[in-house]
């Protein structure tokens, strides 16, 4: 599949800011692009789509230049056009039809829907401000105001119940707001879109811990008819190498929160108590691992990313890799690392990798990756970030009588029902999936706002 | 929200100061600690809570300015605001009843062990203060301390107040002459475990309060994860108590040693 043309900051400006490196469609470019789509009469975009947004439709009123209307197009299906516009994985553009015809591309979805987000966004909010919710008399708790719980508090909203989002930080967005670099999602649209939220009915109550500063049963007995957990899965799990503890090595999730919450200003103010070394090595393939190292290239540090796929394995986009390639990240790509090296002081210099290559161990004809025999190799560095694999959030279940949590310590849910082993608890997005992408993040948050509104409207008869 | 309410400099660089928090002041036990930002360009940082006053509706914050982020709250003045109080956090301690508890306490680590000290002696326990510095300008909390205990101990390394010695001394004492049961410690980790060589070989009961290493009380940034147990615990979650024997002091040391790098 080809990309779509999607202006970008040139490599050597965006390496010296934390602006958005996609600039987006102009005006023309993205009437140019929709005028592309051949408005097929059974979609596959659509099809591919895990929120079922109609792509066509949306992009038939850009092509007609009304791009309110494209907005609500989009948010009939998903009420956060814009963090989607920016951070999904786009299978809709892979099941394009015109992904079949040579030397053509997909149409750029995901781009075209960001436009309608950044074109639309300024007319929405007159509309939508006037709605009043609460019909049905019923109190849900949102726990996390992440991508889930975002998406949950608005749909369950726009159903007429009264919501509110619990959340620890002092900002709202969860993930949005510490995890995802500023050039990939502005803190403006961030806060854009929880205005919209907000603009729902839903209410937004910031420093509340719930386990904490509030127990569930607290809020059960405050009035609350259901209670929504979507933590999200952003605990990092250790990732099994020895001296893990030394100096030098952090946590990604660590490290993009320091990043996020201090912003651009920490170019400008390099005196706060983050100690980055020249050579800064990532252990990992997934976003976390390319994210934190396009912020680590910002900072004019000499960044490698280091795992044990092969590059097609990694768990990014082609076009997050190509931009991390083109800032100046480099790739060692099946290298294994076993174990971290550390001076007389405990900090670490470097880490010892074994080569992977493929081999048919068994003689089965299994093509399989192992390690090359005496093929140990040492990477310089002073400073490791680890962004390997990461836990759900799931303390709370500890702290309440009947809340069960899974194997992988997963709010336990019945297949293909959004309740928990706890009355009246539901979970959603990650807490109950497990580490996912984006996209299937929203479809299931949808999917269990949905089952909740028809238990609360059940409840009530 | 979350004005200070007054503040004293202790020494040149420990300062106090009460902040309002409603909320936090109900709700807060002994053990548990907040997260506090002094603007919303600086970085959070845990305290912990140092006492608690239910009329004033305030929490008192004790803390020395050793980073960035205590610098900025330290350079903070009467009425002015703070940008976030988050908490209580942590896990709270379950308070024993009718026994002999030492509390030992060493420079700053006395704030943390002031609050602790308070609700032991209200759940009548004989509560023995050992408090200690390396000079008399290192001991904070004095008064309040003694008005807390039945007994204190004050020892300084070059005896410019109390006595001249070190804190273990006096635990040892303590353990032999009023025969307590259980130890609480508090202070730099060197401090900790020369503390529990003292306690392991009176074998005495001993809990250790850590400083919690976070930037988020969630143990999403995975700074303040050690090795209880043999299991990774996050401090921020489970703790900031844990029982000495439990502890990987090895593991332990090194995470401190990175954080004040």
């Amino acid at each position: 599949m080809r990309q779509p043309n999607i202006p970008v900051q040139t490599p050597a400006k965006r390496v010296k800011n934390f602006h958005e490196v996609e600039l987006g469609f102009s005006k023309r470019q993205a009437m140019e692009e929709a005028r592309r789509c051949p408005q097929c009469t059974n979609p596959k975009c659509v099809a591919g789509c895990p929120l079922g947004v109609d792509i066509p439709g949306f992009i038939r009123s850009i092509r007609e230049g009304d791009f309110l209307r494209a907005l609500q197009k989009v948010r009939e299906n998903n009420n956060l056009a814009g963090f989607c516009g920016r951070l999904c994985s786009a299978p809709c553009e892979q099941a394009c039809i015109l992904n079949e015809e040579k030397n053509v591309q997909a149409i750029g979805i995901r781009a075209l829907e960001r436009f309608a987000f950044d074109h639309g966004q300024s007319k929405v909010r007159q509309i939508f401000n006037a709605e009043s919710t609460n019909q049905t008399n019923k109190k849900v708790a949102v726990v996390g105001s992440g991508p889930a719980g975002l998406v949950v508090a608005a749909q369950l909203a726009e159903d007429g119940h009264a919501v509110t989002v619990f959340e620890t930080f002092e900002k709202s967005g969860g993930f949005l707001n510490y995890g995802v670099p500023e050039f990939r999602l502005p803190k403006k649209v961030l806060d854009n879109e929880i205005d919209y939220v907000k603009s729902l009915g839903v209410e937004i109550k910031n420093l509340s811990f719930i386990g904490r500063t509030h127990s569930i049963e607290e809020l059960f007995s405050s009035g609350y008819n259901a209670i929504v957990l979507t933590t999200g899965a952003g605990i990092p799990k250790p990732c099994g190498l020895s001296r893990q503890e030394a100096s030098g090595v952090y946590f990604a999730q660590e490290f993009l929160m320091r990043v996020n919450f201090a912003g651009g200003h920490l170019i400008l103010r390099p005196a706060e108590p983050f100690a980055l070394g020249e050579k800064v090595v990532v252990l990992g393939c997934g976003e976390l691992a390319v994210d934190s190292a396009r912020v680590a290239v910002r900072f004019g540090k000499n960044v490698m990313v280091v795992h044990s796929s092969t590059e097609e394995d990694m768990k990014v986009s082609q076009e997050q890799k190509q931009q991390a390639k083109e800032e100046g990240v480099r790739f060692e790509i099946l290298a294994e690392p076993v174990e971290l090296c550390v001076d007389e002081q405990n900090h670490v210099k470097g880490i010892k990798c074994l080569r992977l290559d493929f081999a048919d161990a068994g003689e089965k004809g299994e093509w399989k990756l192992i390690p090359v025999k005496d093929s140990e190799f040492i990477i310089e560095a002073d400073t490791v970030i680890l962004a390997g694999e990461s836990k759900v959030n799931s303390y709370i279940a500890k702290l309440t009588q009947g809340l069960k949590v899974d194997s992988q310590e997963r709010f336990y849910r019945k297949k293909d029902q959004a309740q928990t082993s706890a009355k009246n608890i539901f979970a959603a997005g990650a807490a109950a999936l497990g580490p996912a992408n984006f996209i299937e993040v929203l479809s299931d948050s949808k999917n269990v706002s949905n089952q909740i509104d028809l238990f609360l409207r059940r409840d009530g008869e | 929200m979350f004005e200070i309410l007054s503040k004293q400099i202790i020494t040149d660089r420990v300062k106090r100061i009460d902040v309002k928090a409603p909320k936090i002041a109900q709700t807060a036990k002994p053990g548990q600690f907040v997260l506090v930002m002094p603007d919303d360009k600086t970085m959070r940082v845990s305290l912990p809570i140092a006492e608690v006053n239910l009329i004033k509706e305030s929490i008192t914050l004790i803390f020395c300015e050793d980073s960035p982020s205590l610098d900025r709250l330290g350079n903070l003045w009467i009425g002015d605001s703070l940008s976030a109080v988050i908490g209580p956090l942590g896990m709270p301690e379950a308070i024993v009843k009718e026994s002999k508890v030492a509390c030992v306490g060493y420079g700053i680590g006395i704030a943390a062990i002031m609050f602790l000290c308070r609700e032991l002696r209200k759940n009548d326990n004989k509560v023995i203060g050992i408090i200690g510095g390396k000079t008399g300008k290192d001991i904070i909390l004095e008064p309040q301390m003694r008005l807390t205990c039945q007994k204190i101990f004050l020892m300084t390394e070059d005896g410019t107040a109390g006595r001249k010695g070190y804190v273990t001394q006096a635990l040892e004492e303590v353990v032999q002459n009023e025969k307590a049961s259980l130890v609480y410690v508090a202070g730099p980790i060197e401090i900790i475990e020369e503390i529990l060589i003292v306690a392991r070989a009176q074998a005495v009961k001993t809990k250790v309060i850590i400083e919690p290493l976070t930037i988020d009380g969630m143990g999403i940034c995975g700074t303040g994860q050690i090795c209880v147990d043999g299991a990774d615990t996050c401090v921020a979650l489970d703790g900031p108590i844990f029982e000495a024997e439990k502890l990987d002091l090895e593991n332990l040391r090194q995470k401190m040693n990175n954080f004040t790098k």
